[in-house]
């Protein structure tokens, strides 16, 4: 749940049970200070009518006005007492059943008990209530309606630098070299964590130079020593006798792998640095072509079928770059592969696909095209595929690996 | 010939003077960037190897040098800087080729071999061995003036073991020369072994000497002795 909507439902909740609870009080209190005002009243006719006995010694005319009655009742024997009650009573006039406040209490006149009632309508302050809770509600809509708005607007543009960080990082990438634009708040936390995330972006980004620095300068460092190993190799091989052949033919074997390495991550490195730049319209189908016949004796020698459908298809690339993914995925197929296997190349308009017979990776097909990831049984350098997705980030292809039915599948979108 | 080496890795320039010395050319070195200069200002060399990055300066320089006095020695540029724009740079400033470290030696002199025939012998591009002639502008090797049926990797194999004859070269720099390291092909010899018994079958044919012997399987040598 996003913090906006997360903090106005808290906020929408607490204001809505405490307007709840306060209208409930309110309700009773003013209910409570009303009837208190009807009260007051039957206290001032109970002194009149008692008045009006002492005055008159006889009771006043039982009366029925709109909203006060007065009634008697004659009691057998007088015994002090003193009652205030809620009635429904029967209007006649009215025809219909309103809600009276009571007061009943004892007179005597000569000698004679009765039970003095005053009734007094409670319609009116029924009414007033009523219009008092409305209003509340009325209020209590216009504020919550406010209340949200104000969230919403204020809010916002309140989180406004936070969500502009955040889109920032979301689109921060190592390889561009580019500074975040942060724009700049009054608001003392956002600077803060734009001030932090400046920091940390540019740390890392320095971390990253420094470590492509390194491994650019390692790789070529390691050029001159290769060379001058290669160089008394061969020289070695002129006069050298039978005994040594074994041990010579594995050094020459293990120079020309660390060669491959070195050459692979200078590559990398290469691509990584944009080296690889002018991209031209290439005609994909010729050049599969070509790799096809310029694979043909590995593919024969292990006994592969090849097979493809190909349409005629262009796309603008760098040319070094597409060879070299082509070859690279070329070799794979044919390197990770079973004898008498078979390789399937499909080309459509939208994506090139191949696919090959081959035993089954032994790492998690997530990470296929991490550096130096290999299956047990390869004996490659586990960055053929690498080099590929460094191809396809900076050419802006995507490849995606699939395997089923015993088969690889690499997927190259245009 | 007369070829001068610039280069400042001390034991690379002495297995360089030793191999091509071997193969019958004559090395003069310069391991700095005044001395090359001054070398190229005083001599004419039939080919030049060079270095980019020296110590004094930019192998780059010399070539520009070269061009500005109109000197006609051809230039290979021998680099670890395997960047394509100095490969490019260097091929615009005239370069004639461009080997990237690190090298087999059998590839270098065949790649000096390769540049000396286009620079001295004007429509006369023909070697030979013995009997064996190749017209290297018609890619065609003939046997007593009877022309070969190679194929292509047998005629690259065939005018790579003349280039350098008398010399054993290895199998690891016979699978780069002919497939380059585009192709994998490290770990399969078995497809030098293929071609290099149809090349010896095609010339048996013909000969009564087995000029292509194996050494010990590791490498192979072309000679007559």
């Amino acid at each position: 749940m996003k913090l906006l909507n997360k903090y106005s439902r808290v906020h929408i909740i607490t204001a809505c049970i405490v307007l709840l609870i306060s209208s409930i009080a309110y309700y009773f209190i003013i209910r409570t200070i009303l009837i208190k005002q009807i009260d007051k009243d039957l206290k001032v006719e109970e002194q009149e009518i008692v008045d009006f006995i002492k005055a008159n010694a006889a009771l006043p005319h039982a009366s029925d006005y709109k909203h006060q009655q007065i009634r008697f009742e004659v009691l057998k024997e007088y015994r002090p007492f003193r009652e205030t009650s809620n009635t429904i009573e029967f209007d006649v006039k009215e025809k219909d059943s309103e809600p009276y406040r009571r007061l009943s209490f004892p007179v005597q006149v000569k000698g004679v008990s009765y039970k003095a009632s005053v009734y007094k309508s409670q319609v009116e302050t029924e009414d007033l209530l009523r219009l008092i809770m409305i209003t509340t509600a009325i209020i209590f809509i216009v504020l919550s309606t406010l209340m949200f708005l104000i969230n919403r607007l204020v809010l916002g543009k309140l989180w406004q630098p936070f969500f502009n960080t955040l889109s920032e990082l979301k689109n921060f990438d190592l390889n561009k070299k580019q500074h975040l634009q942060l724009s700049s708040s009054s608001i003392e936390e956002f600077e803060e964590l734009n001030r932090s995330v400046l920091q940390m972006t540019e740390k890392v980004s320095s971390e990253y130079e420094t470590l492509k620095t390194f491994t650019d300068n390692a790789s070529h460092e390691m050029q001159t020593p290769l060379a001058i190993i290669r160089s008394k190799l061969d020289l070695l091989i002129q006069s050298s006798s039978e005994n040594q052949v074994d041990q010579l033919q594995a050094i020459y074997d293990a120079t020309g792998r660390l060669t491959k390495l070195n050459q692979t991550l200078l590559l990398l490195t290469k691509i990584d640095n944009k080296q690889y730049q002018k991209p031209e319209l290439i005609n994909l189908k010729t050049l599969l072509e070509n790799k096809f016949s310029q694979f043909d004796e590995l593919i024969k020698g292990k006994n592969i079928t090849l097979t493809s459908d190909v349409k005629e298809i262009s796309v603008t690339i760098n040319r070094d770059l597409i060879e070299i993914l082509l070859n690279n995925l070329l070799n794979n197929a044919v390197r990770h592969n079973f004898d008498g296997g078979t390789i399937h190349c499909h080309l459509t308009s939208r994506n090139l696909s191949i696919t090959n017979t081959g035993p089954l990776i032994t790492f998690d097909k997530a990470s296929i095209f991490n550096r130096f990831q290999k299956s047990n049984h390869s004996d490659g350098s586990g960055l053929g595929l690498a080099v590929v997705k460094q191809i396809c980030d900076v050419s802006g292809l995507s490849i995606d690996y699939h395997y089923n039915n015993n088969k690889h599948t690499f997927t190259l979108m245009f | 010939m007369k070829i001068l080496l610039v280069e400042d890795e001390k034991e690379l320039v002495k297995s360089i003077v030793l191999y091509l010395k071997e193969v019958d050319y004559i090395c003069e070195v310069a391991m700095d960037y005044p001395t090359a200069m001054s070398k190229i200002e005083l001599y004419d060399y039939d080919c030049i190897l060079l270095d980019i990055t020296l110590p004094g300066g930019s192998g780059l320089n010399i070539l520009k040098q070269l061009k500005a006095n109109n000197k006609i020695d051809g230039v290979l540029i021998i680099s670890a800087k395997n960047s394509v724009d100095d490969r490019i740079e260097g091929l615009q400033l005239g370069a004639d080729d461009y080997l990237p470290k690190p090298f087999h030696l059998p590839e270098l002199s065949a790649r000096i071999a390769a540049i000396i025939r286009r620079k001295h012998f004007d429509g006369n591009t023909i070697i030979s061995f013995n009997e064996i002639t190749i017209d290297t502008t018609a890619r065609v090797a003939f046997f007593n003036q009877v022309p070969l049926d190679l194929t292509r990797k047998e005629y690259q194999l065939l005018l790579y073991f003349i280039t350098n004859k008398e010399r054993v070269i290895s199998k690891n720099a016979i699978a780069e020369h002919l497939w380059g390291d585009e192709m994998d092909m490290a770990d399969n010899y078995d497809f030098i072994y293929t071609h290099i018994r149809n090349l010896r079958k095609k010339l048996l044919e013909r000969s009564s000497t087995d000029y292509v012997k194996s050494i010990y399987g590791m490498g192979y040598k072309f000679t007559d002795k």
